[in-house]
């Protein structure tokens, strides 16, 4: 039955977040993941495209070392990955050990990878330091077990009962990835080779595939050392705790950059869930069926609420705030909507002066599930093609260049560095580690080795030099003579037309917390049970309580 | 082989091992990372270095040393280098020393439209060192005013296609240049020169060292206390 979709009605201007208020540390460090995170996208379009999934290489002895091959077969390419499984003794696994020490191993094969191609991956994707692999390869990424589960489930499949359901609920996932590389990391495909295709127009779409496969084969896994050690009196997963388990992933400061290296494409992100919210609160009506679907995801958010854990003080309270918030949504519900022009936004507007931010960002997340047809065509909008150096606007004169300033940086100009709290922090890159870290200004040595991720510091620079000059002066005769403000300029040029290109805060602040900024990224991935070990590291679950392959056929959403 | 902690998620960036009398085939994001790392480490403004990872990716793309060429730029670059001058149609070197390609291709592509820059006349670009990594930037240029610029030096010239392509004879002839005076000149007539296939060009051992080296003068050496904040404060083997 064909049904006239709601459509939004007049400008949705009014019913857009600022980016002053999108834009800061603390809603950042709230967000939930939406239907437009990367791997529910990936998800949709698998389902929607009807593709196929096979497992053509099981090769694994059995104490678990071999290999094997899981492909997805879509209606023009396919992908595979090619998994290494090895057993790492536990004292590898706890210490400092030479860089070889993995439980497992992957890559993800642009097509179908031929046996030359398996060796040659077999003698370079188990190498922490010396790994190269080829463009034919579009990720890269290590698993580790988790130790305490990962054993649990294989004694009790192997003696024919179901692992305990509070030991899976506690931990979530049997395999945990450090990192998974892409776009051209260890010679692997750059983003450019791979950004045509429909598949992978939306970010990370390989990423996604390769940890959703991962998934499969930690549970195949663990059925085969089962069936290995318990023969035919050796159990499988029940479907409901095989769906419960995720894949793990463990994340430290590394990752809390990138947002702040690709402002295009965090406005990207930010701009499509940001229209897609505008969208639904512009709706004139809610109808039976969006009131069941809405209801059906709050009682999903309520349960996956109650399964979230985490031991952090700085969790422990958000997750309160959560509980309490969804309480308060539920009772909401109930006499909801009331008549009115705009009852989404009615809706929204009373979680804006009732509940928490991290209430707030979970509504958001409710509000547009049942919006597919509304929004989903949003999803490829968040990818960008950003170039390592944005082409400079030369012909732009210096007033033009301090107006933007103004208009956007208000919230840096605002920022008193003069404060020692304010630029109490540094980031750098550690020179053992090659990863970013941040240290502390006034007691570490270092500073003046400062990676360029405080933009608000920058721009204020910038705002300075700017000050003596001429109005009517060019931006390209100003950086002939400040070449060490062509960052900052091409930072304010970039934020114009990107009202979300930048953090809204201050990065180098003594009470920032990294984690904030990795969550708003995580989230956008679609990852959930954020879990902090420290205001820096962060463990999270992927594609738990999503189907597998094998579940993927006849479903329609 | 360097020893790192099992389970260790914060090694994040991809490090190069140099095997000697080997190549090394790196994404072009790989060489664009390494090759704006080792600008910023041998002293160019953070704004700058990215052009030269943009200078060096776009020519290795095109299967040209740009690495290479980058590095021995980079290894005698003059310190503070490089300041520009523009008198009439002739940009040089305020210290009268041979310019910057970086330099000197980003601010001839910041002034493409303006009354000094290449598409209101032609310019002379006085001794440019290792002219081949200022052919992006023109390339650029070339794409941005949707016309074809002649570069010429010595008696020789190159066209840059309106689609920034060039021929890749031309670019491997201008790759041997140690330095040159260079005048380019826009032209109507049109030009089409096909993409080239994409292949990145290999390092040598060699250049994949030098440019590591410099790349990890922006890095800062460990300190117990940055070590311990790295990490999770609790254990990972569970």
């Amino acid at each position: 039955m064909n049904r006239m979709l709601p459509q939004p009605t007049g400008d949705l201007a009014r019913f857009r977040r600022s980016p002053d208020q999108v834009m800061t540390l603390a809603r950042m460090g709230a967000a939930h993941p939406t239907r437009l995170s990367f791997l529910r996208q990936l998800l949709r379009r698998m389902e929607s495209e009807g593709w196929r999934f096979d497992r053509p290489l099981w090769d694994i002895n059995a104490k678990g070392v071999g290999r094997a091959v899981y492909r997805a077969i879509g209606p023009v390419r396919t992908y595979s990955l090619v998994a290494f499984a090895h057993d790492l003794p536990d004292e590898m696994r706890s210490d400092r050990v030479i860089a070889t020490a993995w439980d497992a191993t992957f890559a993800l094969f642009d097509g179908n990878p031929t046996r030359e191609d398996i060796a040659r991956l077999e003698a370079n994707v188990p190498l922490q330091e010396a790994g190269r692999i080829t463009p034919h390869e579009l990720s890269l990424s290590r698993a580790n077990r988790s130790v305490r589960l990962f054993a649990h489930v294989v004694d009790r499949l192997a003696q024919g009962e179901q692992p305990d359901p509070a030991e899976v609920a506690a931990v979530g996932y049997l395999m945990r990835t450090t990192a998974v590389y892409g776009a051209g990391k260890f010679g692997a495909a750059d983003r450019s080779i791979i950004a045509d295709r429909p598949e992978m127009a939306a970010p990370f779409q390989a990423e996604m595939l390769s940890v959703w496969l991962t998934r499969q084969f930690t549970t195949d896994l663990v059925e085969h050392l089962a069936a290995s050690r318990g023969g035919e009196r050796a159990a499988r997963l029940d479907p409901a705790t095989r769906r419960s388990l995720g894949v793990g992933n463990s994340t430290g400061l590394g990752m809390a950059p990138f947002l702040v290296r690709h402002p295009v494409l965090m406005n990207n992100w930010m701009r499509a869930r940001e229209e897609a919210l505008a969208r639904v609160r512009a709706l004139p009506t809610a109808d039976g069926d969006t009131i069941q679907s809405l209801n059906a995801a709050l009682a999903e958010a309520r349960r996956n609420a109650g399964l979230w854990q985490s031991e952090h003080p700085i969790q422990v309270a958000k997750l309160k705030d959560l509980d309490a918030d969804l309480d308060l949504i539920a009772s909401k519900l109930t006499n909801w909507p009331r008549t009115s022009p705009y009852p989404w936004d009615d809706l929204w507007r009373w979680g804006e002066v009732t509940l928490t931010l991290e209430g707030q960002e979970a509504l958001l997340s409710l509000m547009l599930e049942p919006h597919g047809k509304l929004i989903d065509d949003l999803g490829p909008t968040m990818s960008a093609d950003e170039a390592i150096a944005a082409r400079i606007d030369g012909a732009m004169t210096v007033e033009t260049l301090r107006r933007l300033i103004r208009e956007h940086f208000r919230w840096a100009l605002d920022i008193d560095f003069r404060d020692s709290a304010n630029d109490a922090r540094f980031w750098y890159v550690s020179e053992e580690k090659l990863e970013p870290r941040l240290g502390e200004r006034h007691s570490e040595d270092g500073a003046e080795l400062e990676q360029p991720l405080c933009i608000a510091r920058l721009v204020q620079e910038l705002h300075i030099a700017l000050q003596g000059e001429d109005g009517d002066t060019t931006v390209a005769a100003f950086l002939m003579r400040h070449p060490g403000q062509r960052y900052a300029a091409r930072r304010v040029q970039i934020a114009e037309g990107h009202p979300f290109a930048e953090v809204r805060d201050n990065l180098i602040g003594k009470d920032m917390l990294p984690i904030d900024l990795m969550r708003c990224k995580l989230a956008f991935f679609g990852a959930s049970r954020f879990d902090p070990r420290s205001d820096k590291w962060v463990r999270i679950s992927m594609f738990q309580d999503m189907p597998y392959p094998d579940e993927m056929a006849g479903r329609s959403r | 082989m360097s020893l790192t902690e099992a389970h260790d998620p914060t090694a994040s960036a991809t490090t190069f091992p140099e095997h000697p009398a080997l190549l090394t085939r790196l994404s072009r994001n790989e060489v664009e990372t390494l090759c704006l790392k080792a600008a910023r480490g041998a002293g160019m403004p953070w704004g700058l270095a990215e052009e030269a990872g943009f200078a060096a990716g776009w020519l290795a793309a095109r299967s040209i040393d740009g690495p290479a060429a980058l590095l021995a730029h980079l290894a005698a670059r003059p310190a503070g280098g490089g300041a520009l001058t523009i008198s009439g149609r002739i940009w040089a070197a305020q210290d009268g020393r041979a310019l910057c390609p970086i330099t000197a291709g980003a601010s001839l592509d910041d002034h493409a439209g303006l009354p000094e820059g290449v598409s209101a006349a032609p310019v002379m670009v006085g001794a440019l060192r290792h002219p081949v990594l200022a052919v992006p930037h023109l390339a650029r240029i070339a794409k941005a005013i949707n016309a074809a610029i002649e570069i010429g030096w010595n008696g020789e010239k190159a066209i840059i296609s309106a689609d920034g392509e060039v021929d890749p004879a031309k670019l491997t002839a201008l790759s041997k240049l140690q330095e040159a005076q260079v005048v380019l000149v826009t032209c109507r007539a049109e030009h089409k020169i096909a993409p080239p296939a994409p292949d990145m060009c290999p390092l040598s051992a060699e250049t994949l060292a030098g440019l590591n080296a410099l790349s990890m003068r922006t890095t800062v050496p460990a300190s117990e206390t940055s070590r311990r904040g790295a990490g999770a404060m609790v254990s990972d083997n569970d």
